[in-house]
């Protein structure tokens, strides 16, 4: 409970005046003690008092802006803290085809923005964090539970993107961002990408030991363009399987081979897409501890509206009361 | 004052022995009026009374004279309640009426010869206001106009003790002016100190305070006396029991007062000249 204007509260003690003064205007009478004494008139009296008490003191209460304070509940729930790491390189803008998109169709990376954005929406609980990489790995949004902020950096990925795709440092940033998150949880890195570069040995080997240190859900959502490898297919034999050839299926076996839970999914569609992005939804589902904040709440509304009740009722009984006087003037003349 | 107010009279169903010649019956004899009786002269030694017919009438020779009754005069005291409840001022200012009522009788005292006292009392007997028994008209005047100046403002009825303490002697008229709404202690103490005397209870009652209150609404009233203040929602069952309770009690010290005084006169809004010299005259109808 706060107060915007707090020294207004020391008009508070007027609101004990109507226990002891009669506000209302009064008759004089010859002998009370004759009047019967009755329950529904002290009722009335007590009530109306209590009225003048309730007016005066919602009143003062209202000046002085009475107020809930802003408050963080604590909740545990079903989710994860997870960070998003989209792929900026300038292919993402084109369609699954691998056109530049016209007319009805959709680019990979608006897909995975609409659909990313429904999850991020869908997933109540969740703290999302948002990193991008092409030629470098960009910090967008650290892990937080404000969803506008992540949805704007969603709403972001569109923009035309950059010529390469390093994934190895971008790992190496979703993995710091994890390091920052402080809260307890289970933690995942969702990678969407539409074809990768190589990943050198040297960074290879530190995103091996990065990965060890932390339990920490890796997803690769493969946005495959139509003509590319599949990253699941074996080459033919004869083919040439190096690393330089076929990136993707090369980074698939490199992330198996991590030791931690993870799941690949490659989508050459946005019905794919979707799918794979609510398996990661049901995959995500350990108890976490999540913040509710309540944001300040003004109360001076219902304090002016609690003395305007009080005020209705005081005027009520202004209107019903009666005076021994005469409507007329005196009729006694002497 | 106005000329029905000028008629009122009163009469009093007992003898005086007051010496002075007035216009009541009294115990005395004298020469002239009502004849009374025929005496021997040795007994009334006034021969221009001398009965003739009854001296030569008489067996034993003796002259006789005839007596008459002999007016006198009376005491008349006014007792006015200023406590503080007489302040209620609704259709009515009862002190105006209570001064009205005893400039009428002040009137009616200097016209037939008798005394007038006038001794206002709430909780002692009120001595700046007090006037003792005179024949003075400036005296009556002058106290009546400081009664009706005075603005009532201490609680109870008590100095009717007092007062009547100091109107005791001889048998008085004495007229009791108050809204008795006194505990029924007040009235014994008024009946037993005044009991002596011919007492005219007269209660000044105003319609607003009782017959004319509201049915339905919210009185705020304040005791005049007590100063304490009572909100008090009005409905017709509450009025009803209310207007029961003051009749209870109106009847009780009317009990009281009715074992030593006359009938009690009622001043409802106005006084009611011709029936109040009418209750005087002849007792209440």
């Amino acid at each position: 409970m706060i107060f915007t204007n707090p020294l207004w509260l020391y008009l508070m003690p007027l609101a004990l005046v109507p226990f002891f003064l009669a506000l209302q205007k009064q008759d004089g009478y010859p002998a009370l003690q004759f009047v019967p004494l009755d329950r529904l008139s002290q009722g009335v009296t007590w009530a109306l008092r209590t009225a003048g008490a309730v007016a005066i003191g919602g009143l003062v209460l209202g000046v002085s802006g009475i107020a809930l304070r802003e408050r963080v509940i604590q909740r545990f729930g079903q989710g994860a803290h997870i960070v998003l790491l989209i792929d900026r390189s300038s292919s993402m803008n084109d369609t699954f085809a691998g056109r530049q998109p016209s007319g009805e169709e959709e680019s990979k990376s608006a897909a995975a923005k609409r659909l990313l954005k429904d999850f991020v929406i869908e997933r109540k609980h969740d703290r999302f964090g948002v990193a991008e990489f092409s030629t470098a790995p960009m910090h967008v949004v650290p892990i937080t539970d404000h969803k506008g902020i992540v949805l704007n950096a969603i709403d972001a990925i569109d923009r035309p993107g950059l010529a390469f795709t390093d994934v190895g440092r971008g790992l190496g940033m979703g993995l710091s961002m994890i390091d920052e998150d402080v809260l307890p949880g289970s933690r995942a890195i969702v990678l969407v990408s539409d074809g990768v570069a190589v990943v050198g040995r040297r960074v290879q080997e530190s995103l091996r030991t990065e990965f060890a240190r932390r339990p920490v859900h890796l997803y690769f959502l493969y946005l495959r363009t139509e003509g590319s490898n599949s990253m699941f297919a074996t080459p033919p034999p004869g083919a040439e399987d190096t690393p330089q050839a076929l990136p993707e299926r090369h980074l698939n076996i490199f992330f198996e081979s991590l030791r931690i839970p993870y799941h690949a999914y490659e989508a050459e569609n946005a019905e794919a897409v979707k799918a794979a992005i609510a398996d990661i939804g049901k995959l995500e589902q350990t108890p976490i501890v999540y913040t509710e904040r309540t944001p300040q709440y003004d109360l001076s509304r219902w304090a002016y509206a609690l003395a305007a009740i009080a005020l209705a009722l005081l005027l009520a009984a202004k209107l019903c009361a009666r005076t021994l006087k005469p409507s007329w003037g005196n009729a006694h003349v002497s | 004052m106005n000329d029905t107010q000028r008629d009122l009279a009163y009469a009093i169903p007992w003898r005086t022995s007051s010496v002075r010649m007035g216009a009541h019956k009294s115990y005395l004899s004298g020469g002239a009026g009502l004849f009374r009786d025929i005496v021997p002269l040795t007994t009334y030694p006034d021969p221009r009374r001398l009965a003739i017919r009854a001296s030569l009438n008489d067996p034993f020779e003796r002259l006789l004279v005839r007596r008459a009754e002999q007016l006198s005069t009376i005491d008349v005291a006014v007792l006015v309640d200023v406590s503080a409840s007489i302040s209620f001022e609704g259709r009515i200012n009862k002190i105006a009426i209570a001064s009205d009522l005893a400039e009428a009788l002040a009137v009616c005292t200097e016209r037939t010869g008798d005394t007038f006292a006038l001794l206002p009392f709430d909780d002692k007997l009120r001595q700046d206001l007090v006037l003792w028994r005179t024949l003075s008209r400036a005296a009556h005047r002058g106290a009546i106009e400081s009664l009706r100046r005075t603005i009532p403002h201490r609680a109870g009825s008590e100095g009717i003790a007092e007062a009547g303490a100091a109107i005791a002697g001889s048998r008085k008229l004495v007229f009791l002016i108050s809204d008795f709404l006194w505990s029924e202690e007040t009235a014994r103490t008024a009946a037993d100190v005044l009991s002596f005397h011919d007492v005219v209870p007269v209660e000044l009652r105003d319609s607003l305070e009782l017959e004319d209150l509201p049915r339905w609404g919210l009185l705020n009233l304040r005791d005049l006396e007590t100063g304490r203040q009572r909100l008090i929602a009005m409905r017709p069952s509450l009025k009803a029991r209310w207007l029961e309770l003051r009749r209870e009690q109106r009847d009780r010290i009317t009990r009281v007062l009715d074992a030593t005084s006359r009938e009690m006169f009622t001043i409802r809004d106005d006084i009611d000249w011709m029936r109040l010299t009418a209750h005087l005259l002849y007792g209440a109808t």
